[in-house]
Parts: C-alpha cells; sequence; structure tokens
C-alpha cells in the first residue's frame, strides 16, 4: 500500500488547517510547513508520498524552494504538486523540477485538490 | 490637474492591490464552506464566493491588459470559446434554474485574438444573463450562448428573448456614460451585475474592441466582434 503522508508547503495558517482538515477526512497525513525552511526540514526527517505547495512563499520564492529540495536525490522523485494563489501565463519555470501539476488556488476545490494529490500518489 | 493625475492612478493602483489581496480571505472562506459540507446552502455560498473570486481575476486581467500594446494574439476557434463559455457557466446557470444554449455553427474557423480575455468577458456577460433570467417569471428561462460569421469578421455572444432582455442599446450606452457616477447605471440590473459588464467592456479594450448590442432571429443580446485569421480559415 502506498503511503499517504503529504508534505504541505502553505504560509496562510487557515487555508493550511482547511487542507489538512481535508487530507484526514481522506485517509492523509498532512505535516505542514508554513516557511521554505520548515519544509526543507520535514522532507529531511520524513517520507512523503507527494508534496503540495505554494510559490508565494515569506523570504523565499517557491521556485528556489524546488531547486533547492531537487538537489537532494531521494526527494527528487517526489511528486510535486503546485498549489498557489499566483496566476501564470507560462509554466516552463517549473520543466525538470518534479512539477506534476499546476492548481490555481481559487479556481480549485479542495476535492479537486484531492483528486490531484490521489492521482500523482496512485502513479508515482 | 497633475495632482488630479496623480490621484486617479494612485487609486487604480490601490484597487489593483485591494482585488489581488481581496482574493485570499475568499479562498479562505470558500474551503471552510467545503469543510462543512454539501447541503445547498453551503453551495449558494460556495458559488457566490466563486463567482466574486472570477469577477476580481476578471478585473486583474483587464487592469494588467488595459494599457498592453503588445498583447499576443493567438488563432481561436469561435465555436470552442462558446463551448468553453458554456462549460464554465454550467453551474452557475443551474443554480438559477436557467437553460443554457449553445448555438454555433458546424465549421471550424477561428479569429485572431485573446483566448483568456474574451473567455473572462463572454463569461462575464453571461452570468449578467443568467442572473437576470431569475427576475423572469416564465418557467422557461434560457439564454443562448452563440458565435457566427458576420460581414467583417465573427461575434461572439449571450442572447435571450426580447422580453427577458434587460439590457438594450440605449441602456448600454447610458450605463457607459454614467460608469464611476450612479450606483446602478444599469438600472435594469440587480445589484452587483454592473460590474460584470464593465469588467468586460474594460478586459475588451485591451483588444480595442467592446460590446456591442445585436440581434439573432428572434433573440437580442450583447456579442464581441472577432478578427478573422486568414492563413487558418484557408487550412
Amino acid at each position: 500500500m502506498k503511503s499517504k503522508n503529504i508534505l504541505l508547503l502553505e504560509p496562510d495558517k487557515s487555508i493550511a488547517t482547511s487542507v489538512k482538515d481535508y487530507l484526514a477526512l481522506n485517509q492523509y497525513v498532512t505535516s505542514q510547513a508554513h516557511t521554505a525552511e520548515e519544509a526543507i526540514a520535514l522532507a529531511d526527517k520524513g517520507t512523503y508520498s507527494c508534496i503540495v505547495m505554494e510559490l508565494v512563499l515569506g523570504a523565499h520564492s517557491g521556485i528556489e524552494f524546488l531547486h533547492e529540495f531537487h538537489s537532494y536525490g531521494d526527494l527528487a522523485k517526489v511528486p510535486v504538486i503546485i498549489f498557489t494563489s499566483q496566476l501564470m501565463q507560462n509554466n516552463n519555470a517549473f520543466n525538470n523540477l518534479g512539477v506534476k501539476e499546476y492548481l490555481y488556488k481559487p479556481n480549485t476545490s479542495l476535492l479537486k485538490l484531492l483528486e490531484s494529490i490521489n492521482k500523482h500518489v496512485n502513479n508515482s | 490637474m497633475a495632482l488630479r493625475q496623480h490621484d486617479k492612478l494612485d487609486a487604480s493602483a490601490l484597487f489593483y492591490t485591494l482585488a489581488e489581496d481581496l482574493k485570499t480571505p475568499l479562498v479562505r472562506m470558500a474551503y471552510k464552506a467545503e469543510l462543512v459540507g454539501h447541503d445547498k446552502n453551503i453551495s449558494d455560498i460556495r458559488l457566490n464566493i466563486r463567482t466574486t473570486l472570477e469577477l476580481l481575476d476578471a478585473y486583474l486581467l483587464g487592469a494588467k491588459n488595459a494599457s498592453q500594446t503588445n498583447l499576443v494574439l493567438e488563432p481561436v476557434s469561435p465555436s470552442a470559446l462558446a463551448a468553453d463559455a458554456a462549460y464554465g457557466l454550467k453551474e452557475y446557470a443551474k443554480d438559477f434554474s436557467c437553460n443554457l444554449i449553445v448555438d454555433v455553427p458546424n465549421n471550424s474557423s477561428f479569429a485572431l485574438t485573446h483566448r483568456a480575455i474574451v473567455l473572462a468577458a463572454l463569461s462575464a456577460i453571461g452570468k449578467v444573463f443568467i442572473e437576470a433570467q431569475s427576475a423572469i417569471a416564465s418557467t422557461k428561462k434560457s439564454v443562448t450562448i452563440a458565435s457566427y460569421k458576420t460581414q467583417n469578421g465573427y461575434s461572439l455572444g449571450i442572447f435571450c428573448t426580447e422580453e427577458s432582455l434587460v439590457i438594450n442599446k440605449k441602456q448600454l450606452e447610458r450605463a457607459r456614460s454614467q460608469v464611476g457616477i450612479a450606483s446602478r447605471p444599469f438600472v435594469g440590473l440587480t445589484n452587483g451585475a454592473s460590474s460584470q459588464l464593465f469588467v468586460a467592456e474594460q478586459l475588451l479594450q485591451g483588444l480595442q474592441t467592446s460590446i456591442r448590442t445585436a440581434r439573432r432571429g428572434k433573440l437580442s443580446g450583447l456579442v464581441i466582434d472577432l478578427i478573422p485569421t486568414a492563413q487558418l480559415t484557408l487550412v
């Protein structure tokens, strides 16, 4: 059986709690990080089947985090879902960084996020 | 005069930031509502939040592109745009018990335009028409999304019966002259609906076009004109 541990990098605490609670209803265990540093520390300690992350972070950009995260050999294979309030016209910046999907928060329900996680966890 | 110009710029910059920032609390509310459940009241709350988020995004897209002189245009099928708009409006129409009809030609042709801008403008007009139908006593509430060839290119628009039409040419012109002055420039529309039409107009400014009134058979409505792409029509 696939691991159902999710690493959520989300600076907004209200949104992070909603995502965590919703995923918990669907048998996922979510580790929350509000900053890139927290996410790196959590990634170092645990094993995750998927990373869900915001691009707009406090001190770092999400792209920087992705580059750093991707440089860790064993973590590079973990599917990443960008779950952001930043509307992007082109997603080329994510090429080769393990990003499987880009979800724009205002258009994405929690159900849609769950369906994406299910898809990528099962395919990984 | 210079001061007045400066004040105006500040106000639009502030509103741009405000619109961007309003999205976060709305997303928070949408997720809390989704966690609560799926009954009709919660669905209504979520639909209203989604509609507001789409309006803010449409405004931001228009504000960003209104002054751009080098918008990247692409060949787009007006029929496909009509179908995409219908898909996006499906849930909204269902909530207002309004039947959504798509009337597009079978042959596929292309127009040179900005897909996201036209789709956002068409969707905004569609919401106004759908909501306006709720004020009609008829049990057969319907709105038609149509694309068709014209003398100069293509038109893509939203139509309804003459009896249920809330915006005619005169009302459209009067409302344009009262934007920013009257609290409800379109007297026939419910509160909040006028901004959908003005956001659609702002979006289309970037394409040097605007909404116009039109008739199609027995139906009346508002359309957007698109420029054809000769090369792709030949293909």
